[in-house]
């Protein structure tokens, strides 16, 4: 669904290059996590693929069109939320919804319906201008689902927004991955990546390091071990065991068995360790 | 299609901000300018305070010495230490005494201060001229000859409604097109437009749209609430849209080349003034160069005075038009070319 392949771009046109040899695809129906920290060239990227920056080197193309001359049509196709709101703050959710509907040639679904799912159909006749930062982030997701688009841009979808929003959002990105959509997800925020999808790009200086699933990754990368705390003569006791050593495994199943165990977990690295163990740096 | 919805969602925003209603609220303010403050004419009324010795007054019979006290904006006093102090207590007046000496008439001239050589050489032949002709040493005969037989001229006051009709549609429009760019760029909004199938066109479109509105309103309404039916109204609004189309068009082209406001200030200004100068030979007939006569404001402005005479140059008002909607489509033209370019960097 979408294709890149050796994309440069430099914002000063010269060798200064924000985003150099980039080469990757994301395959219908799936969600990919681009993650890095702040000035990885998430953005960038994202810019070029949604014809916001020119194509100045290398290839792409995104549902089958050609960015280097992206046609309007292509935007039926597509739908962008931004990590910065961006909704006309004089018109209330609900004209801002009507407005953009109108822009589409392809059929949009239902402003209300739309504001109901993420919790705004209450202050649908306010205008945007008085919401809070969290609401206004909530009306450009939404906003970015109106032509109910193959492939979706999400731009930080949950950063800035507390814990149950931000799970309400999550909830909607997954429902719309078990519909088929294709989702390219900049983020970040390793545990939404880990959570939502199905392979992540680690990018950083411009460069991608490494493509893969978070399942693959934590294979290669984590630690092998459990952590198992119990009750043993009124006191807890602490073991680290291998999963892989025959010994170890054995004395797990015998604790398990025998003892009441009152913690357990596996010693599985994060995203954000296997990313700083991969790229030497911090998300930060 | 789109270009409408757009310019449907910019008239909405732009009722619910301040904007328009300031300038209605100006538009308004210009009337009650019109109406209840600026005269007719503006010709200064010059009081001249007169001294007339007793020696002097043995030469002019009573009648003429009747005629100097009935002459309007004349006023005779008895003794002439009391000019300086007529002249202070008011400022558009001058004061003349007039004596005889050693033979000779003599006349002398209190000023304010503030007139120029010219001035004072004009009032002495003037005074020259009057004196002559009342104590009948000479008869002059004067005959005027003009250029133009058919010379109509709008009083004082509505000779400056062109002038404001070409600030208020043109150069307002200009300037508040530009803002509204800029203030969708801040807020982003232009982004999300620009993910749409919306191209870049219907959303200037959109935007000439609510600008021209706004002109229409404001200049529609002034020139109503000023002059009522005594304006040829159809040629005013093939007139307002045209000088609007082509101020706005000019608006979005500069504004295609900045980021935002501030960097944009010093070229809107620039531009304004220099279309301002159009409008100089208006005002000052002996001054109009080529260089100025190009400006699209000369025509402009004179176009507008053609809707306000009783018999007015059609021609030259379509002519005009003509002019500023072929020039609006070609900076519309420029102004699309770069925004596509632009607009989202």
């Amino acid at each position: 669904m979408i294709n890149v392949e050796k994309l440069y771009y430099s914002y000063t046109k010269d060798n200064i290059f924000a985003v150099k040899d980039l080469s990757f695809q994301v395959k219908e129906g799936e969600v990919f996590g681009f993650l890095g920290p702040s000035g990885a060239g998430k953005s960038t990227t994202q810019g070029i693929l949604t014809g916001l920056l020119p194509m100045q080197q290398g290839k792409a193309d995104v549902a089958g069109f050609d960015m280097k001359k992206p046609p309007r049509e292509m935007f039926n196709r597509i739908g962008v939320s931004f990590e910065q709101s961006n909704v006309y703050e004089k018109l209330t959710a609900r004209e801002n919804l009507d407005f953009y509907k109108k822009l589409f040639d392809v059929p949009t679904l239902d402003s209300l319906e739309l504001l109901k799912l993420a919790g705004l159909d209450h202050v649908a006749d306010k205008k945007a201008g008085t919401f809070s930062k969290g609401m206004k982030h909530r009306l450009t997701f939404i906003r970015s689902m109106i032509n109910n688009p193959e492939v979706w841009f999400l731009d930080e979808p949950t950063t800035g927004l507390d814990p149950a929003i931000a799970s309400q959002i999550k909830d909607i990105i997954k429902d719309r991955h078990k519909e088929g959509r294709t989702i390219f997800l900049t983020t970040h925020n390793m545990f939404i990546a880990d959570e939502l999808c199905d392979r992540v790009g680690f990018i950083i200086d411009g460069v991608l390091k490494l493509i893969d699933s978070p399942r693959n990754l934590k294979l290669q990368y984590g630690e092998k071990f459990v952590d198992v705390e119990y009750r043993l003569d009124e006191s807890t006791k602490k073991e680290t065991l291998s999963i892989v050593k025959e010994e170890d495994r054995h004395r797990l199943n015998e604790i398990i068995n025998t003892r009441e165990i009152e913690l357990m977990h596996t010693k599985e690295a994060t995203l954000e360790e296997i990313f700083i163990k991969v790229t030497g740096r911090g998300l930060v | 299609m789109r270009a409408w919805y757009s310019f449907l969602k910019d008239l909405k925003v732009s009722f619910k901000s301040l904007y328009i209603y300031i300038e209605i609220i100006m538009a308004l303010i210009i009337v009650l300018v019109f109406v209840f403050v600026l005269p007719d004419d503006f010709s200064p009324n010059l009081t001249g305070y007169v001294y007339i010795s007793d020696s002097v007054k043995e030469y002019l019979t009573e009648d003429e010495l009747k005629g100097f006290q009935e002459e309007e904006n004349l006023v005779v006093v008895d003794d002439k230490r009391l000019i300086p102090g007529l002249l202070e207590e008011d400022r558009n007046s001058i004061g003349f005494s007039l004596y005889h000496e050693d033979e000779k008439m003599v006349y002398d001239i209190v000023l304010q201060g503030y007139e120029g050589e010219e001035a004072k050489k004009l009032m002495q032949e003037g005074i020259m001229a009057y004196m002559a002709t009342e104590f009948g040493m000479f008869e002059s005969e004067i005959q005027y000859l003009t250029l133009e037989d058919d010379n109509e001229k709008l009083s004082d006051r509505i000779n400056l409604l062109p002038a404001f009709l070409m600030v208020n549609t043109a150069f307002m429009g200009l300037f508040i097109v530009s803002t509204y760019i800029f203030m969708d760029k801040e807020e982003g909004t232009i982004k999300a437009l620009a993910v749409t199938p919306s191209r870049i066109w219907e959303y200037l479109l959109g935007k000439v749209g609510v600008i021209l509105v706004t002109g229409l309103v404001t200049g529609m309404l002034t020139v109503f609430l000023i002059m009522g039916n005594q304006v040829h109204y159809l040629h005013l609004f093939v007139l307002l849209v045209a000088s609007n189309v082509f101020g706005t068009s000019a608006g979005l082209l500069l504004s295609s080349f900045y980021d935002n406001i501030m960097k944009s200030m010093s070229a809107m200004y620039l531009t304004i003034m220099i279309f301002l100068l159009g409008a100089v030979p208006y005002f000052v007939p002996g001054f109009s160069p080529w260089f100025i006569k190009i400006l699209p404001s000369y025509p402009m402005v004179f176009s507008f005075r053609e809707v306000f005479l009783e018999n007015p140059d059609v021609g030259y008002v379509y002519r005009s038009s003509l002019l500023f909607i072929i020039l609006a489509i070609i900076l519309f033209a420029m102004a699309n070319q770069r925004f596509n370019k632009t607009i989202t960097a």
